[in-house]
């Protein structure tokens, strides 16, 4: 979520005009999935949550894409979107490594919380997941942290 | 109301059917039943409803049927049969030739689509009459005995055919159409598969300007204003066709900013009118020429080795700002070769030898002819190094190296000197022009 704009916070740099309408739409959407009500099933309580993963991800995809891609916002917007947190900066930081690119959220790949020290299977490649299954058919189908399904950079 | 009719089983499996209203039961299927079946499911089927819209008649009283769902079937108005496959050898020859873009769009009209300024129908009838005309020309030359119907008759047909089958389509087809784009986007896909994915891609991408997307947004909320256009299922994969949103949004903004550079040239154009003191722009590759031209050029230096030693250089001037990593790449490249395979004289040479050939150019586009003058007579070059990069910029400007003479900004063979050498050269070329 963007920090709350307060007589301290820095003048938004030049350029965000053009970006704000989009950002506009995202706080939207992330508003409206917050008054879903969570299911009374265990098994489906956390799908809620889901949402909100994917569309806070969408929009740090946006501001990344925003700068690294299309070139189209300047270095000092970047870092001001950031600091605002507009965008999740350590998703990005892992987004520019090899074999991150697709990186669905910080918690899939964080092996020291799971109990048997491995990444999320979201982050298992979809070739091997096919190869490792008895009939070739995969049974996984989305995560249970982020509802992410399938984020390795092959797929 | 409720239904009339109930369906019950009895304990050993056999169907037995209850009438509500007289409160009797019946072993036989009773034929008001599916009257009434069908009263009760109307509204819900309605919407799937399929109804032919188009009939084209295609060879030997064999019709193309186009249904109001976009499904398209054959009938054989000869023996009043329907079916899916085309049985006839003249039709199928008909359909093997007509042009796949119009029948879709025939297709997309069927199921609701309002195609601005285009009579999709009308193409389609038109281009078939005139596949069925070569091919009956043919048909006579080779043996009389495959054409049966002579055109002039068909071709009053299916205009009378089509304005009732036309008829029967309700208003309610735009409705259904707009629940199930993606299945119009099936079977328009499967229609399309022929025509090359470069061309479907560049359609593709000629509607974002169409209908004006902002290349500051994201696909998943531009998508939105276009989905609803036939073309935009030209793509069937939505990851690619978000590929090609951002490859466009890349484009487009680049090319704003170099919109936005020019008119930063313009206006320093402008500016020189006013004072002397203004600052130029540079051309295109005077920085990176000038960094090459200071560094320590071995036989085996490249690209590389010239940007580490330089790199501070490279900073300084902000080389990647206004080149990118290619141009540079390629722009060193081949001025190394002029630095490592020609001696000075003969850089000299060559330089002035690339200014001559291009002398009645550089000429004509002269702007300020008297400047000029004064800067060519300066016998001795200032001191500082700045000062001797200013009267270089001085005379470029005067050159319009900007505007008519924007060719040599690209051309390497203008930048084989460093800045003092290529003051001194300029100013011997010039001479001759005011002598």
């Amino acid at each position: 979520m963007p920090r709350i704009k307060t007589k301290r916070t820095k003048p938004a740099p030049e350029g965000f005009e053009k970006v704000k309408p989009t950002l506009v739409d995202f706080e939207l959407q992330l508003k409206e999935v917050q008054s879903d009500k969570a299911s009374r099933l265990s098994a489906k309580a956390e799908e809620g949550v889901w949402k909100v993963f994917q569309i806070s991800h969408e929009r740090s995809r946006y501001v990344y894409n925003l700068y690294y891609k299309r070139h189209a916002i300047s270095r000092e917007l970047y870092e001001w979107l950031l600091r605002e947190k507009y965008a999740d900066k350590t998703l990005i930081a892992k987004w520019k490594k090899k074999g991150y690119e697709k990186l669905c959220c910080l918690r899939c790949i964080q092996s020291t919380e799971t109990a048997q020290g491995t990444t999320c299977i979201c982050r298992v490649p979809r070739s091997t997941l096919e190869e490792n299954s008895k009939d070739g058919k995969v049974t996984f189908q989305r995560c249970v942290h982020c509802g992410c399904s399938g984020c390795a950079s092959t797929d | 109301m409720g239904r009339i009719w109930k369906q019950f089983k009895t304990p050993d499996g056999r169907d037995y059917y209850f009438n509500t209203l007289t409160q009797t039961s019946t072993w036989e299927r009773p034929k008001d039943l599916d009257e009434d079946a069908g009263k009760q499911d109307r509204n819900k089927k309605r919407k799937l409803d399929e109804k032919p819209k188009f009939a084209i008649l295609l060879a030997n009283d064999w019709y193309l049927v186009i249904t109001s769902l976009g499904n398209r079937y054959f009938f054989d108005s000869g023996s009043g049969r329907v079916s899916d496959e085309l049985d006839d050898e003249a039709s199928q020859e008909i359909m093997l030739r007509v042009n796949r873009e119009k029948l879709v769009l025939l297709i997309g009209v069927a199921r609701g689509y309002d195609y601005k300024g285009r009579d999709a129908y009308g193409e389609v009838v038109g281009e078939i009459e005139s596949i069925r005309n070569s091919l009956s020309d043919k048909n006579i030359s080779e043996g009389p005995e495959s054409a049966t119907s002579s055109p002039e008759e068909n071709s009053a047909t299916p205009q009378g055919e089509a304005g009732i089958v036309a008829g029967y389509s309700s208003s309610d087809d735009a409705e259904s159409d707009a629940e199930s784009d993606d299945e119009i986007g099936q079977i328009l896909i499967e229609d399309v598969d022929e025509t090359s994915v470069a061309d479907r891609e560049q359609a593709f991408t000629q509607l974002f300007a169409k209908y004006e997307l902002d290349p500051f947004s994201t696909w998943s909320l531009q998508s939105k204003q276009i989905n609803a256009d036939p073309e935009y299922y030209l793509i069937k994969d939505e990851a690619r066709r978000s590929e090609i949103f951002e490859g466009w949004c890349i484009k487009v903004l680049a090319d704003a900013s170099k919109g936005n550079e020019h008119s930063i040239v313009d206006e320093s154009g402008l500016d020189s009118d006013d004072s002397d003191e203004a600052q130029f722009e540079p051309t295109k590759y005077h920085y990176l020429a000038h960094i090459v031209s200071k560094s320590n050029i071995k036989p085996t230096t490249i690209y590389k080795d010239v940007k580490s030693e330089n790199k501070h250089l490279f900073n300084q001037f902000r080389v990647k700002d206004t080149i990118t990593k290619r141009e540079q790449e390629n722009f060193v490249a081949k001025l190394l070769f002029y630095y490592k395979k020609l001696s000075l004289d003969e850089r000299q040479a060559t330089f002035t030898e690339f200014l001559e050939s291009n002398r009645t150019k550089i000429e004509a586009g002269l702007t300020d002819r008297d400047k000029l003058k004064q800067l060519i007579n300066m016998e001795t070059l200032p001191k500082k190094s700045y000062d001797i990069e200013t009267s270089l910029l001085n005379i470029e400007n005067s050159m319009d190296v900007y505007g008519r003479n924007a060719f040599l900004q690209t051309e390497v063979r203008y930048y084989v000197l460093s800045i003092t050498e290529k003051i001194k050269c300029l100013q011997r070329f010039f001479k001759q022009t005011f002598s």
